[in-house]
């Protein structure tokens, strides 16, 4: 397989949607769980009677 | 002589005597006041909830609640 | 007479008429954000009203601020200024519908309470007439103290004189209390306010009347959401101020609501008056039937009926347009560009998966075009009241049936709707069962596997076969989530009967411009968000199924007994290059164990595909195939599945039962990254969406099996 201009920039976007999509599916969630919700309402919030 | 909605069973214009119950707040504030004017429209196809006219606009009660209004022909 | 920023809150009643005011004030000039840590809409906006850039914020609709849900809560929270983001309001525009103006009035009166200028629009004017109610705005200033302004939003004049009015407020504050608590009433609240409120919580002292009101009346106080110390003391100081009511002869649930009742009527019975009409409205005759005991759940399965029809056949004309301008696209391109890799990621992968993509938008319209259609006419109310009593006996709940039937257009905002729902139990319900409900990301493959597979024979002159299974799809989803639902009712403990107090709003011709504004922004929510995924995943995609690189041996007639067994004569380069692949490897690792489902190793990878989003699954069979294919033309991914046949038997590789088997996984199987995280985030814990995951996708396969089973053997 020889590398020309075209493989160069194939592998390029390769390497921007593997970047964007650890950041929505992996890095993202981590900083979102880490930031505890306080206004959340879940089964121990009562503001459901 | 005083029923409860629940128990009526056919459209028609009633007064509210009375609303008791554990939980009235919310009854009490969307304008379910003793004295004012109710209007049974019709129930629902398996017989709840109801429909109710009140202070001019309509509302859906479940039995639960028609049970806590006490009204008066 | 202001000539400084304001921050403006509008807030009101739901259907008021808020959000036509906001958009009518801020036009583009709005943004609508989520409040942090929960998924509750907050608009944004900006307007400029007499020279003056104010900053407009439209609250979620409340009845009362003694919250009873979530969005009451979130509109309370925001007038007192509890969120760090958000400053307390300069103004709060109170919006009432002057057709109802009694109970509307009751919110009035308490957010006139908490320290803030008030001005009230008394909205739906028009409407007002129309009834034959008449009402003086003045009268009512008067009586109320502020300042009135009577408006029909609809009406470009009446929103230039409401910004005339705001720019002309003195911003004054209303006298607190006007309402007038009596005395053992009053007494109480300054017990409470003093003993507790003002040493031991950090409630803004504007706002600390409505709070001792509203613990008054709840008796105790429910996981606030401020932070205070000294529970016990605040809980005795509350029995202290109940009882101080209870002395007083009034009941400490209803001595606060009484009283302002009685003061809106003193106000509003001068003030306004009502020609009394005889003949019954509008409304009443559409109820008369709409919500029949036997006319309206037949009306109410017409409807859907209709819909789902009308979005799979209306649509057709646009999906094959869209179809056809990226295969064109896609030819062109690849004739364009030199030949080499990028060429071959561009067409097979970005076109082709952007193109499986694009090509949903106008059933996604429709649908959401009916669904905006039905809520801004009052229907969806009507639908709620005809099903509760059916939506009981199952576990779920009236107001389950807005959430479940937006859990046709997608399961997120469904499972957001569901804070509408006051009890827990019906909440959790109404969630763990809303996936079956087959969302727009189900189209997709729905609409393939038919309009591949099922014949379009002609029914009774207007349905055709295809609609009537599509039909059948979503039918079968509303199934399984009722049995769903049935059988976690037995799981759960039974509760008492939950309160149902729904308002069904008078039938209105919903704003186009809203409808139409609110349909494309779901359109292009779905372009941009799934959209920017699955042009993600298809790019990895192309690349794992293009790595590594392997070359057919080369064939010739003397060394043709060597080859093994996955080597076929019949076969292509490109087919033998994908089988090869990471991808192809990967998806041979999973398809014994999807086998019996009917599935071959190319929709196993589509299968793992399709938890980033389910549409994806398409986008995937597209590139997998446009791989595979022979240089040339490109022809449509339908065609392409009805020819594929296996290379080992000869056989077609879609048989009817495959095709019926995947879409029930489809219906049934939890394939959606964003709705677990979701449930997640709205059930505040990884037990539910982990039980969701789990008992969703064994459902799925086994019915799968059984179908697949069944159908093969036929
Ligand atoms: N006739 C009439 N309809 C109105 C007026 N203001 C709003 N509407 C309609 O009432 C419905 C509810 O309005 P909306 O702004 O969504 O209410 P919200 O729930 O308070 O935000 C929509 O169909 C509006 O088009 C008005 O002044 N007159």
């Amino acid at each position: 397989m020889e590398f020309d201009f075209q493989t160069g920039v194939a592998f390029g976007m390769l390497a921007i949607v593997l970047v964007y999509l650890t950041n929505r599916f992996v890095l993202t969630p981590i900083r979102r769980s880490k930031t505890s919700p306080d206004h959340n309402c879940g089964p121990d919030c009562k503001c459901e009677h | 002589m005083a029923v409860f909605l629940s128990e009526i069973k056919s459209p028609g214009l009633f007064l509210v005597k009375n609303i008791q119950g554990s939980d009235t707040t919310r009854l009490l504030e969307m304008g379910i006041t003793p004295g004012i004017k109710l209007e049974v429209i019709r129930r629902a196809p398996l017989g709840f909830p109801v429909e109710i006219k009140i202070r001019g606009y309509l509302l859906s009660l479940r039995e639960s609640e028609a049970k806590c209004i006490e009204v008066e022909e | 007479m202001s000539k400084e920023p304001l921050t403006i809150a509008l807030v009101g009643n739901p259907n008021t008429g808020k959000s036509t005011i906001f958009n009518a004030l801020t036009g583009l000039r709005q943004k609508i954000a989520n409040y942090p840590g929960i998924t509750v809409e907050q608009k944004v906006g900006t307007s400029i009203i007499g020279g003056v850039l104010h900053k407009i914020i439209d609250l979620p609709g409340a009845y009362s601020l003694n919250y009873k849900k979530l969005d009451e809560r979130i509109a309370y929270e925001t007038l007192i200024g509890s969120y760090e983001h958000e400053e307390i309001p300069d103004l709060a525009l109170v919006v009432v519908d002057s057709s109802n103006l009694d109970r509307n009035l009751y919110l009035a009166t308490q957010v006139m309470d908490l320290g803030i200028p008030v001005m009230l629009i008394l909205n739906m004017s028009d409407v007002a007439k129309g009834k034959g109610i008449s009402i003086n705005p003045d009268l009512i200033s008067n009586s109320l103290g502020v300042p009135v302004v009577a408006i029909s939003a609809k009406n470009k004049s009446d929103i230039d004189q409401l910004k005339q009015k705001i720019s002309e407020s003195d911003l004054e504050v209303p006298e607190p209390l006007k309402w007038g608590p009596d005395d053992s009433l009053k007494e109480a609240m300054n017990l409470l306010i003093n003993e507790w409120i003002k040493p031991y919580t950090n409630i803004p002292e504007s706002a600390r009347s409505i709070e001792a009101l509203r613990l008054i009346s709840e008796g105790e106080f429910n996981n606030a959401f401020y932070q205070f110390e000294k529970e016990e003391k605040g809980k005795s100081t509350i029995k202290k101020a109940r009882e101080l009511v209870e002395k007083g002869g009034g009941n400490p649930m209803a001595t606060e609501v009484l009283s302002r009742y009685n003061f809106i009527g003193e106000c509003t019975s001068n003030a306004s008056s009502i020609t009394s009409q005889t003949k019954a409205s509008l409304t009443d005759r559409i109820d008369a039937v709409v919500t029949h005991k036997v006319a309206g759940p037949v009306i109410f399965t017409l409807v859907l009926l209709f819909m789902f029809q009308a979005i799979f056949s209306w649509a057709t004309p646009f999906m094959d347009m869209i179809d056809l301008l990226f295969v064109e696209g896609g030819n062109w391109v690849a004739n364009t560009l030199p030949e080499g890799m990028l060429n071959d990621l561009l067409v097979d992968g970005v076109i082709a998966g952007l193109g499986g993509v694009v090509i949903f938008l106008p059933q996604i319209l429709f649908l959401f075009f009916f669904i905006y259609v039905l809520e801004g006419t009052g229907y969806m109310a009507r639908a709620a009241f005809v099903m509760d009593g059916f939506m009981t006996k199952v576990g779920l709940h009236g107001r389950s049936v807005v959430p479940l039937m937006s859990g046709f257009a997608c399961a997120i905002p469904g499972i957001m709707a569901t804070r509408t729902i006051e009890n827990w139990r019906d909440r959790i319900i109404t969630i763990m069962v809303l996936p079956f409900m087959a969302c727009s990301a189900r189209l997709p493959v729905y609409a393939l596997m038919i309009a591949a597979f099922i014949p379009s024979t002609t029914i009774l002159g207007i349905f055709t076969l295809q609609g009537i299974t599509f039909f059948g799809l979503y039918i079968f989803g509303i199934v399984m989530a009722v049995l769903a639902a049935f059988v976690m009712k037995r799981i759960f403990p039974t509760g008492q009967q939950t309160p149902f107090i729904m308002e069904l709003p008078a039938y209105k011709m919903p704003k186009w411009s809203v409808v139409f504004q609110n349909t494309a922004e779901r359109g292009k929510v779905f372009i941009t968000e799934a959209g920017k995924i699955i042009v993600a995943i298809s790019i990895v995609l192309w690349f794992l199924a293009s790595f590594p690189k392997t070359e057919m041996p080369v064939l010739t007639q003397t060394d043709n007994t060597e080859y093994n067994s996955s080597f076929d004569v019949t076969e292509n380069p490109e087919s033998y290059q994908l089988r090869h692949s990471f991808a192809g490897q990967f998806g041979k690792i999973i398809e014994p164990v999807i086998e019996p489902l009917g599935f071959d190793w190319k929709i196993g990878i589509g299968l793992i595909t399709s938890f980033a989003a389910r549409e994806v699954m398409v986008g995937t069979l597209n590139t997998i195939y446009s791989i595979e294919e022979e240089d040339g033309e490109s022809s449509t991914l339908k065609e392409k599945l009805i020819n594929d046949v296996n290379p080992e038997t000869g056989q077609p590789v879609y048989s009817i039962a495959t095709a019926i088997s995947l879409m029930i996984f489809f219906a049934l199987a939890m394939q959606c990254m964003s709705t677990i995280a979701i449930v997640k985030r709205e059930t505040n814990s990884w037990k539910w969406p982990t039980a969701m995951f789990v008992y969703m996708t064994a459902l799925a396969y086994l019915s799968s099996f059984i179908a697949f089973q069944i159908g093969s053997n036929l």
